[in-house]
């Protein structure tokens, strides 16, 4: 205040109650108001103001994720007839049964490129769940239904009609049993096949096994909706075509004690992201986490569009989930994102993250 | 920017951009999409020299131009309706017969969500800009630079979006009390 036997206008009390004055402005203001009443009656209107304001504003947040429509609303369809009456996972249990002694030859054969396909066409589908579960109405957070997802449904199904029984007996086995994989490809399998997953021996009640192995490596992956169910065929396809030299797996693995200090990882590639059936336990187990990818570049990659497909101006891909404590990257191929960030936090502790970045 | 400078802005800002957001769109799924596109962009610069502006200014930015603003305000007052009607069933069906205390109070809170929503709403675009950016801390001169004003124009900004707000909410207030006496006295 230049001069302080002027009267201060509302913005200058404002700043000044903002503490935004210089010194020697605020010393003036302060000796004028002691000497004004009618100032500081203005102050004390501001006060209240300020107080005021900030109370409506702070009110503003409570609010909870999802509740804006999607501008198309994604359809799904959630099956809940029992396993015996789809008839995609009887017909896959049929082949099941059929090929049992199948399974026997082919986990010893140690040829596992079909079965990495199966968790790899789950990982590509696993970051719609998120949004379909918004727009289904669950709430954020919620672990998605168990559903095997459409893509994978079809994928069985095909495999069932078109494949020997000795192909469609190692993808269920490789769902259903934990195959001798190699061991970094085992983080992986335990990322697609959560705890309910783990199924009693195959010779006991084999149908269910396959019909529960084939839904728990899809419940990550259960929404992939409308669109996410076109590009869910899509990154089957294209899953098959690449399935005969799949690249070398690059994993990392991010616990969940690292949450605490959040950390980059400077990657190169491109990766498919999971939750690992691995939790912790302590205060990470109860909280509800979402983990979201966000490319960077427009890049018309086959990886991206199932979140694209749904909403075609954002490039996130997210899910929420309660339980997952650690995730797994793995390196897929076809993917031209030239780099994406990673965060992982909860609702409760935002700033608890852990950023990846990683180009191809 | 290198991995660390990110690290370091992001756990110094995301908190506050994603509150802020929140606060701006009322629809946190939105919020944090904008905020990773907002550190996704600061990745993508050599050096920024008012961090905290620059990210704010980036991410009001970005929800300027998002295509999808004009569906989701759309969607916004569907659920404000929504809620509008739901209002209207407490009063008119269920006036005392029974209803459980969490239940009214989550209605109520449910009301002055709306009433605040509608409150912010109602203000000029960079006076609530303004307001939000000052309530998660910035100072005159980052909200000066993030919203292209002079710095002795944000207390104006600030004083005109304070009182606009709060006579904005009282005016709500008012109706709902009024409205709440008439279907108490029918």
């Amino acid at each position: 205040m230049e001069h302080p036997e002027e009267h201060p206008d509302e913005g200058q009390i404002h700043t000044w109650l903002d503490g935004q004055l210089s010194e020697a402005d605020a010393s003036a203001m302060e000796a004028h108001v002691a000497s004004c009443a009618e100032c500081r009656s203005l102050v004390a209107e501001a006060r209240g103001f300020v107080a005021a304001a900030s109370r409506v504003v702070a009110s503003l947040d409570d609010v909870p994720s999802g509740v804006i429509p999607k501008v198309e609303p994604v359809k799904r369809i959630v099956a809940r007839r029992a396993w015996w009456n789809r008839p995609q996972l009887a017909a896959a249990a049929l082949v099941f049964v059929m090929a049992g002694s199948a399974v026997v030859v082919g986990l010893g054969e140690g040829d596992d490129v079909v079965g990495t396909e199966i968790r790899e066409m789950a990982l590509d589908a696993t970051p719609a769940s998120t949004e379909a579960a918004a727009s289904a109405g669950a709430p954020a957070g919620a672990p998605a239904p168990r559903v095997a997802s459409p893509a994978v449904q079809r994928e069985l199904a095909e495999r069932s009609s078109t494949a020997s029984g000795q192909v469609a007996g190692r993808v269920a086995a490789d769902l259903a049993a934990p195959a001798p994989v190699p061991a970094p490809a085992r983080a992986l399998a335990d990322a697609a096949l959560p705890a309910p997953a783990v199924a009693p021996p195959a010779a006991a009640a084999p149908a269910p096994v396959l019909a529960q192995a084939a839904v728990g490596a899809t419940s990550n992956a259960a929404g992939v909706g409308a669109g996410g169910a076109v590009a869910g065929g899509r990154a089957a396809r294209s899953l098959e075509q690449r399935s005969a030299a799949s690249p070398p797996v690059a994993e990392v693995q991010l616990q969940a004690k690292s949450f605490a200090a959040a950390r980059t990882v400077s990657l190169a590639g491109c990766y498919a992201i999971s939750p690992s059936p691995t939790d912790v336990a302590g205060r990470w187990k109860e909280m509800p986490r979402r983990l979201q990818l966000t490319d960077s570049a427009s890049a018309d990659s086959p990886g991206w569009r199932a979140a694209r497909d749904q909403d075609r101006h954002s490039s996130r891909l997210s899910w929420a989930s309660s339980t997952a404590a650690s995730f797994v990257l793995r390196r897929i191929s076809g993917i031209d994102t030239s780099s994406m960030l990673v965060s992982i936090g909860n609702a409760n502790a935002p700033d608890n993250a852990v950023a990846v970045r990683g180009g191809c | 920017m290198n991995d660390e400078a990110l690290e370091r802005l992001f756990k110094l800002y995301h908190t506050p951009l994603v509150r802020y957001l929140t606060r701006r769109l009322g629809d946190r799924d939105w919020a944090e999409e904008v905020a990773q596109e907002t550190f996704l962009r600061a990745l993508r610069q050599e050096s920024i020299t008012s961090e905290r502006s620059w990210l704010f200014a980036v991410a009001t930015n970005l929800v300027r131009d998002e295509a999808r603003k004009d569906q989701r305000r759309r969607g916004r007052l569907q659920l404000l309706a929504s809620e509008e009607r739901a209002r209207e069933e407490l009063r008119v069906d269920d006036p005392g017969n029974g209803t459980e205390e969490y239940e009214e109070y989550d209605a109520k809170r449910a009301l002055e969500m709306a009433m605040a929503r509608k409150a912010v709403d109602a203000l000029a675009e960079r006076d609530r800009l303004a307001l939000l950016m000052r309530e998660e801390g910035l100072d005159y001169h980052e909200i000066a630079d993030a919203l292209g004003l002079s710095f002795g124009s944000v207390g104006t900004t600030l004083a005109r979006a304070r009182r606009r707000l709060t006579e904005s909410y009282e005016k709500l207030q008012a109706g709902d009390t009024r409205a709440e006496g008439t279907s108490g006295a029918s």
